[in-house]
């Protein structure tokens, strides 16, 4: 825990700034772009204007693409430290995405093409078609640069084994089981059987490194958790094996679910100790969206909630009395303040930087209220 | 054995037609270049299917957002609601709204989904839409006093649809109920609606009409399907297993969903016409479809392609059986 009540923090990723964006894709940057950079470079107060603006203007290499991505993440973790988060990362700025970003650097896996989320929106969807092992820890570089960078905590979001699995293509293990008449059965072991790898040869050694570089949290992130109930123990186990033998401060993620379906089984995480979970999405006149804390209560569950009290899919800004609110209803339900860490509800890539600014500003000063309220 | 085979659902666009819509958003191309793009997808399918020999002949929902929503966005009464995960998969359909009674008076916008002078003239046509029950089950009411009648606005809604589409030109009619199977929902559904549903959407006399279910296991309450008024029942052999159906006396046509819409693994055409042959002899159903368990666009197209063409290579190894 904390030394402050009600630390605060940020879930992951952040948009892009649009200077990085073009950039990488080599498209010409227009005046409008640097207006936009010499706003957060003032903001921020990171005095880097002409240093960047020359490095737009150069040619685009490999080395470059390294520099822009330096920068952007330096933007990112001043944003936060700006706002007063109590702990930051980089918005995810080196990364391409939590799925394919992860998958590019483990053995085994082979991107097939694009496949629909909704409407026109489309992922590169990879098969699983070799067992898979490690290309390399791919966080550590990453890492030591926000270390390096950051004054305040960090915290490190990866992306989880059980989530990895379920976005994938299973074409290895699914070819071990071809015969089985038990087609259920065979589907099932196959999942498992996937997903336990990517735990033990991906997930564990990545998140091994992270810790001998200095990394003290691990958030470990699942947005698929309950997207198959009867698959819930197979997270809880995933979980257990990515993190079995290491130490250092655990958490989940997991947004846009029925948390109702973690229970019973979450409670043999044991080395878990907090939950960060979207709420503000599902609050609202009409419904208390803080009252599946109950859920920890009932299940005599005494682990840290990350409480989301931000909306990340809207542009409205939480006023600092509706995150205030918030903050003291969790604590009413939870009893005990010093469980609860304020954050968005997940990370904040839809929105742009000024809006995330003004969220974010907004839910600490929220939080303080709160805090000011308990006497802390 | 009477081996037939088609395909169940929105099938995956091509990289030029995901770029195309990419591009049309950015504003970098024009409707018509959009609509085109389109086409040259229909197209193409269409010449898969008949190159494939498949028995009925479909445009491939490409315009489908989701398999609810040209529904949803054109009919008074209903409206597009929030972005929902779509059973347990990771794609997502937006939540049909019934905010009013819903009104089937002006279906036209039909012929904007189906590219009817790109289908074949010489092949039948297949329609696939929603399934009432799954439908209704998905829908939020705020209108209708109860789910039952809920669900048969929208059975008059699918049926008037099927009446349309009929005469347009489309013979064989697929019901896509998911919903029936899934199996976190433990089959929980009343046979009574069911029965009342598809008695209103199977009104239209003299064509053929499907119950496709997907996403689980039917097998502990097939029973109740095989007195619906439909001409065939499909059964997803991804997540059924064969020996499960010993018990039915299936007298309808049997839609094999052999076919793993949700993996990439492109089946072996042996191992297709083996299992064929298995469900024969276990169901004794006379006419069975080779067809994939679900929509094939959780697959890239070029591996929705392949699996096509597997339908093809299985039917021929089953020729004379």
């Amino acid at each position: 825990m904390s030394d402050q009540l009600y630390p605060t923090y940020e879930v992951g990723s952040l948009a892009k700034p649009v200077w990085h964006v073009k950039k990488l894709r080599n498209l010409p940057i227009t005046p409008k772009d640097t207006e936009e950079l010499n706003y957060w470079t003032n903001k921020l107060g990171l005095n880097l204007e002409s240093k960047l603006s020359a490095l737009l203007n150069e040619e685009l290499t490999e080395q470059l693409k390294h520099k822009i991505k330096d920068y952007s993440s330096q933007f990112a973790i001043r944003l936060f430290e700006n706002v007063g988060l109590d702990y930051v990362y980089n918005g995810e700025q080196w990364r391409t995405e939590m799925y394919e970003g992860a998958i590019r650097f483990i053995n085994g896996f082979k991107f097939y093409g694009e496949v629909r989320s909704f409407d026109n929106k489309y992922y590169l969807k990879a098969a699983c078609v070799e067992k898979p092992s490690l290309a390399k820890p791919y966080h550590t570089e990453e890492f030591i640069h926000v270390k390096g960078v950051a004054k305040r905590k960090t915290k490190v979001p990866i992306t989880g084994a059980y989530t990895l699995a379920d976005w994938s293509f299973n074409e290895h293990y699914s070819l071990q089981r071809a015969n089985d008449p038990d087609v259920k059965k065979a589907r099932q072991e196959n999942k498992r059987d996937l997903t336990l790898d990517l735990a033990r040869e991906v997930l564990r050694p990545t998140i091994k490194d992270l810790i001998e570089n200095g990394a003290e949290w691990i958030q470990i992130d699942e947005p698929a958790a309950t997207t198959k109930p009867d698959e819930v123990d197979l997270l809880v186990e995933s979980f257990n094996e990515s993190v079995k033998g290491l130490n250092a401060k655990f958490s989940i993620h997991i947004c846009f679910s029925d948390y109702s379906l973690l229970f019973p089984e979450v409670l043999e995480m044991k080395q878990c100790s907090h939950f960060s979970l979207e709420f503000a999405n599902r609050d609202n006149p009409r419904q208390d969206g803080y009252k599946d804390l109950n859920l920890f209560n009932e299940y005599n569950d005494r682990r840290e909630i990350g409480l989301g009290v931000l909306n990340v899919h809207v542009d409205d800004v939480e006023s600092p009395a509706t995150v205030k609110e918030r903050i003291l209803r969790a604590t009413k339900i939870l009893g005990d303040p010093k469980r609860i860490y304020p954050a968005p509800d997940c990370g904040l890539r839809t929105r742009s930087w000024h809006v995330v600014y003004q969220k974010l500003e907004n839910m600490v000063k929220g939080t303080q209220e709160a805090r000011k309220e308990l006497g802390g | 054995m009477i081996v037939e085979s088609y395909l169940t659902g929105i099938y995956p666009r091509s990289d030029e037609l995901i770029k195309a819509t990419r591009d049309f958003e950015r504003k970098r191309i024009t409707q018509e270049d959009l609509e085109n793009a389109f086409k040259r997808d229909v197209t193409s399918l269409v010449q898969l299917q008949i190159e494939a020999n498949l028995s009925y002949v479909y445009e491939g929902l490409f315009k489908w957002q989701d398999i609810y929503r040209p529904f949803v966005e054109n009919v008074p009464g209903l409206n597009v609601g929030a972005l929902s995960r779509h059973f347990d998969n990771n794609s997502f359909y937006k939540q049909p709204i019934v905010v009013n009674e819903i009104n089937s008076g002006d279906l036209s916008f039909l012929n904007r989904y189906f590219y009817l002078n790109h289908l074949p003239k010489d092949k039948d046509w297949k329609a696939i839409l929603p399934g009432p029950y799954t439908f209704a089950q998905l829908a939020e009411n705020k209108f209708y006093k109860n789910k039952h009648e809920l669900l048969i606005a929208i059975s008059t809604l699918l049926s008037n649809a099927v009446e349309y589409l009929n005469e347009l030109g489309f013979t064989y009619f697929q019901f896509s109920e998911p919903y029936l199977a899934y199996s976190h929902n433990n089959s929980k559904f009343s046979k009574d609606d069911l029965k009342a549903a598809y008695e209103i959407a199977t009104k239209t006399p003299n064509i053929k009409y499907s119950l496709q279910v997907f996403f689980g296991d039917i097998s502990s309450r097939l029973g109740d399907l095989l007195d619906l008024p439909v001409h065939g029942i499909g059964i997803d052999f991804t997540e059924t297993n064969v020996a499960n159906l010993k018990d039915y006396s299936f007298t309808k046509e049997l839609c094999a969903g052999i076919i793993d819409g949700r993996n990439s693994l492109v089946e072996n055409p042996e191992n297709i016409a083996n299992l064929v042959k298995k469900i024969k002899e276990v169901t004794n159903a006379k006419t069975i479809y080779i067809s994939p368990n679900c929509e094939l666009e959780f697959v890239p197209q070029a591996i929705a392609n392949q699996k096509v063409r597997a339908i093809k290579k299985a039917a021929d190894l089953l020729k004379g059986e």
